[in-house]
C-alpha cells in the first residue's frame, strides 16, 4: 500500500463530513441504540453536535423562587452567583444540583471533558477580563482532578470560585456508598478562602463569605464544598436563612486609599529619577487601571513594564513599554511597582543591584516581603496612578525613551537572528525549530491583515513557551495569557485559552470590540496531553481556538537525563505522533506541518475556519527534540528575562 | 575597608545579598561572604595593599579554551565601551578588571585606580549582578545552566 493508498483510507475530519446525508438522519439521541447502530452499518457517522446542545442553550433563564415548594439551597446559591454577576461556570457533570441551578439561573456555563481542564479554562477567562468565574466537579475524583488547575489559579491570583458537592453530612466518617473524603484541606495553601457549608440554612451566608473574597483585597480562588443535605434543602422563605441580605451590605466597594504625604513622596521620588520604571503587575489589569497606568507613564515619560499572568495592561507597542527592552531594565534607578501580587526577590528582575524601590499594594501586610522597600504605600492601584497621573509635573525624558528605544531593537534583532538560525536549522533538518514557528505566528498575527490588537494569544509548554513567549505580543488589555505563570503548570494551555476563547466569545468586558475573533495557543506535546480532549468542548459551543502544537517528542526537560544511567526513555514520548488526526476525530481540523511554507498555509486556513465557521484548528508542528540545546543547534533556549514578554515566573 | 564593607552591608539590607558577613581583617586583607545568585555563596577579597577587590569564583566549570569563556571576557570588556550610556559604563580611568579562568573557576579581579572603593565595589558587584542576570539568560548556556546549577523548572 502506497503512501497515498493510506491516505485514502484514513479517517479525516474532511470524510466524516461527507456523509451528511446518513447523518443527518440520525438524529441522535432520539434513537435507539439499535436503530443508530444500524444505520452506521458501512458508513462512518459524522461527529456532530446534539441537537439539544444549541437548544438547551438557548432557553431563557429559570431561576428558582420561594414560591410553591421554594427554592433548593442550590437555587439560593445560583441565584446569589447571578446577583453578582458571575460571568462564566466551567464544569464537568457531578455537583449536579448547584451547576443545573446556577446555568439555570442565567450564568454562562460550559460542561466539558475534564474536571481540571475546566478548572483551567474558568481560570482563562478570568485572566482575560478581570471577572470572578467558577469551575466545578463531583466530590473525590472531579474535585482531585481539580488540584492542579486550583493551585495554578492560586499562584496567579484568580478570582475563581472552585465548586464542588461532597456526598452527605450523614454519611461522614461511615465510608457510605462512594468518593467520601474530606476536600478542603486538600486546598489548603492553594485558596483564598474555603468552606465546607454544613449548615444548610447558612448557604447564602456562606455564599456571600465567598464573594466578599474573591471581590475584595487580593484575589485568589475561593473554594466551597456542598454536602446533599444543603444543596437539596428547601426554603419557602427568607426567614429560614441566615444573613439573607444584598452585596451591599456583606461587601463593599470601598478601597484603600493613599496617604497625601506617601503620595507626595513617591511624585518626588520619581521626579528626581532619571529613569524611573512601573512594573505594572495583574492588579492594574484587575482593579481597571489601564487608563490611569498610561496616564501616569505618558505625563512623567515613565517606562512600563507589565508582569503578570495576562498580559497587555499597558501596550506592548506603546513608545514607553519595556516589555521588549529588556536591555534597559538594568538602567533604571527606581522602580515602582503597582498591582505586582507575587512579589520576585531582588536577582529574580532584570534590575541593578543600585535600584531604589517603591511598591504599592493594596495590603499593608505584604509589602516588604520578599523585596525590601525604599517606599511602601498601602493603596488601591487605580486610585493611587490617578493620583500620581494628577500630582506629577509633565516631563519628558528623551534620553531615557531613547534607550527604551534602543534596548527594543537590540532584543528584536536578537530575536531576528535567533529565527534566521532556527530558519537554517529548519531547512537542513526538514523539521520546523521553534524560533521560526513563534516568528511565523508573530508576523502572521501582527503583521499581515490581522488587526493586531485582535488576537488574543496564550503559550506554554518548556521549549515551545519559552520560543513563543519571545515573540507573542499584548497591545491591549486582555490581549495574553502567560499559561504557565507562576505554578509552572504544563499543560492547562489549551483549555485555559478556551476559556479565554469563551470570553471573547461573548465580548466580555475588554474583549468587547473584538467579539467572536479566533484565539491562538502555542503549546506542547506534553502539555496537550493535558488539554487535548477539549477540542470537543470547543467545538460544541462553537469557540474558535486555534493550537499550535510544539511535536518534538519529549519533554522539554529531557536535557536533565543526558549522561543520567537508564533515564532518557522516561522523558521521551513515541516520535511523529500525529496529534493533528486525533483533534480530527474530536471534530476540530488537523493539519501537520514540517516547513515554512507548510506552516504559514495552515495558519492562513486555520484562521480563516475560526473566523468564518468557528471552527478550531489544531497545527501539528513537527520539530526535533534537539532543537532545545543550543550545543546542537544554537541558539537553543535562552530563558526569558524578567519581567517583560515573555516572562513567566512573577 | 570599612568603605568596601558599608557598600556590601548596604546591599545585605537591600536584599541583593540573601545572607552577609566579614571575616577578620588581617594585614590588609579582608574576606567577604554573600550567600547570593543561584542560592551560591560568594567570596569577595579585599586586597588593600594591592588594591583590588577579587571574587575567585564567579562561575565554575567554564573550560578554559571554551567559547563560554571567551564570550564572559568579551561580555566584561562591553563593560567598558564609549558607547554604553554612562550610567552603564565602567570608568577606566578609576577601575580595571581582569578576568582569570582556573582549572574552570572563572574569577573577576578589579584594581582600583583612584582611590575610590565605592566607586568600585558597586561596580563589581553590578558586573557580577549582571553575569547571572544577563550574560547567562541571554547566551547559549541553557545546558550550561542545567548541568551546573541544577537548573529545572522546579529550581528557576
Amino acid at each position: 500500500m502506497d503512501d497515498q493508498t493510506k491516505q485514502d483510507q484514513a479517517p479525516s475530519r474532511r470524510k466524516f463530513l461527507k456523509v451528511p446525508a446518513v447523518a443527518g438522519a440520525l438524529a441522535g439521541a432520539a434513537l435507539s441504540p439499535g436503530q443508530l447502530f444500524a444505520g452506521t452499518q458501512g458508513v462512518i457517522p459524522s461527529i456532530r453536535i446534539p441537537k439539544e446542545v444549541p437548544e438547551t442553550l438557548s432557553e431563557k433563564p429559570k431561576g428558582g423562587s420561594f414560591e410553591g415548594k421554594g427554592m433548593t439551597g442550590a437555587e439560593v446559591f445560583a441565584k446569589l452567583c447571578k446577583e453578582e454577576e458571575l460571568a462564566a461556570m466551567f464544569c464537568c457533570p457531578g455537583n449536579y444540583t448547584v451547576i443545573n441551578a446556577i446555568a439555570a439561573a442565567g450564568v454562562p456555563a460550559y460542561g466539558g471533558r475534564t474536571e481540571g481542564a475546566m478548572c483551567a479554562a474558568a481560570d482563562g477567562f478570568s485572566r482575560v477580563t478581570g471577572e470572578v468565574t467558577a469551575c466545578s466537579g463531583t466530590e473525590g475524583p472531579g474535585f482531585t482532578h481539580m488540584i492542579m488547575n486550583i493551585a495554578a489559579a492560586n499562584s496567579a491570583r484568580t478570582p475563581l470560585l472552585v465548586l464542588a458537592s461532597n456526598m452527605q453530612i450523614a454519611g461522614e466518617d461511615r465510608e457510605q456508598f462512594i468518593q467520601i473524603m474530606q476536600q478542603q484541606p486538600l486546598t489548603t495553601g492553594i485558596k483564598k478562602y474555603g468552606k465546607r457549608i454544613v449548615a444548610p440554612n447558612r448557604v447564602y451566608e456562606y455564599g456571600a463569605y465567598a464573594f466578599r473574597n474573591l471581590k475584595s483585597g487580593v484575589p485568589g480562588p475561593v473554594h466551597l464544598d456542598f454536602p446533599g443535605e444543603v444543596a437539596r434543602a428547601r426554603f419557602t422563605d427568607a426567614s429560614g436563612l441566615t444573613d439573607y441580605y444584598s452585596q451591599t451590605k456583606y461587601r463593599t466597594e470601598s478601597r484603600p486609599h493613599p496617604s497625601a504625604k506617601d503620595v507626595a513622596l513617591a511624585i518626588d521620588m520619581i521626579n528626581k529619577a532619571e529613569r524611573p520604571i512601573i512594573v505594572a503587575g495583574q492588579g492594574v489589569f484587575q482593579r481597571g487601571a489601564c487608563d490611569s497606568l498610561k496616564a501616569a507613564a505618558e505625563k512623567n515619560e515613565v517606562a512600563v513594564v507589565t508582569s503578570g499572568p495576562m498580559r497587555g495592561h499597558f501596550p506592548d507597542d506603546h513608545r514607553l513599554s519595556a516589555s521588549l527592552s529588556p536591555d534597559a531594565l538594568m538602567s533604571a534607578d527606581l522602580v515602582v511597582f503597582v498591582g505586582q501580587y507575587c512579589m520576585p526577590s531582588p536577582g529574580e528582575y532584570r534590575f541593578s543591584a543600585d535600584v531604589k524601590t517603591i511598591r504599592v499594594h493594596p495590603e499593608q501586610e505584604d509589602l516588604g516581603r520578599n523585596w525590601p522597600l525604599d517606599l511602601g504605600i498601602v493603596s488601591d492601584e487605580k486610585i493611587f496612578l490617578d493620583q500620581l497621573a494628577g500630582g506629577m509635573p509633565a516631563k519628558k525624558r528623551d534620553a531615557w525613551v531613547n534607550e527604551l528605544a534602543a534596548a527594543r531593537k537590540k532584543f528584536e534583532d536578537t530575536n531576528l537572528q535567533h529565527y534566521q538560525l532556527g530558519l537554517k536549522h529548519s531547512l537542513a533538518t526538514d523539521h520546523l525549530h521553534p524560533a521560526v514557528m513563534a516568528k511565523e505566528v508573530h508576523d502572521f498575527l501582527y503583521k499581515g491583515d490581522i488587526d493586531p490588537k485582535q488576537t488574543v494569544t496564550g503559550c506554554g509548554g518548556w521549549t515551545s513557551g519559552i520560543f513563543a513567549g519571545r515573540w507573542l505580543r499584548a497591545n491591549r488589555p486582555g490581549q495574553g495569557v502567560a499559561c504557565g505563570y507562576q505554578f509552572g503548570a504544563i499543560g492547562p494551555d489549551l483549555a485555559m485559552m478556551i476559556g479565554a476563547g469563551a470570553a471573547v466569545q461573548r465580548g466580555v468586558g475588554p474583549q468587547s470590540p473584538y467579539k467572536g475573533a479566533p484565539v491562538l495557543c502555542v503549546t506542547s506535546d506534553a502539555g496537550i496531553a493535558y488539554s487535548l480532549f477539549e477540542l470537543d468542548t470547543a467545538a460544541k459551543y462553537k469557540i474558535p481556538v486555534i493550537a499550535v502544537v510544539y511535536n518534538n517528542n519529549s519533554w522539554g526537560m529531557w536535557p536533565s537525563a543526558v549522561g543520567s544511567a537508564r533515564s532518557m526513555h522516561m522523558y521521551l514520548f513515541q516520535e511523529n505522533l500525529r496529534y493533528d488526526k486525533m483533534a480530527e476525530g474530536l471534530g476540530a481540523r488537523g493539519e501537520y506541518v514540517k516547513s515554512v511554507d507548510e506552516f504559514r498555509e495552515a495558519l492562513k486556513r486555520s484562521y480563516h475556519a475560526a473566523s468564518t465557521e468557528m471552527v478550531s484548528s489544531l497545527i501539528n508542528v513537527q520539530a526535533l527534540k534537539e532543537f532545545t540545546s543550543g550545543r546542537d543547534y544554537a541558539p537553543g533556549i535562552a530563558l526569558p528575562p524578567e519581567p517583560g514578554v515573555g516572562a513567566f515566573a512573577h | 575597608m570599612e568603605i568596601v564593607a558599608a557598600v556590601l552591608e548596604e546591599y545585605a539590607k537591600r536584599g541583593i545579598f540573601r545572607g552577609f558577613s566579614q571575616g577578620s581583617p588581617r594585614k590588609g586583607k579582608a574576606v567577604f561572604k554573600m550567600l547570593w545568585h543561584r542560592g551560591r555563596n560568594f567570596e569577595l577579597i579585599l586586597d588593600t595593599g594591592r588594591k583590588t577587590l577579587r571574587f575567585p569564583v564567579v562561575l565554575p566549570e567554564v573550560p578554559v579554551e571554551s567559547s563560554m569563556y571567551e564570550e564572559f571576557q568579551q561580555f566584561v570588556d562591553a563593560h567598558f565601551a564609549d558607547d554604553l550610556p554612562g550610567h552603564r559604563r565602567i570608568d577606566k580611568s578609576k577601575v580595571s578588571i581582569r578576568c582569570a579562568n582556573r582549572k574552570g573557576d572563572v574569577s573577576l579581579t578589579l584594581t582600583v585606580l583612584d582611590g575610590d572603593y565605592a566607586y568600585a565595589t558597586r561596580k563589581l558587584v553590578n558586573l557580577v549582578h549582571e553575569v547571572f542576570l544577563v550574560f547567562l539568560f541571554d547566551g547559549r548556556y541553557y545546558d550550561y545552566m542545567v548541568e551546573t546549577f541544577d537548573l529545572d523548572p522546579d529550581r528557576m
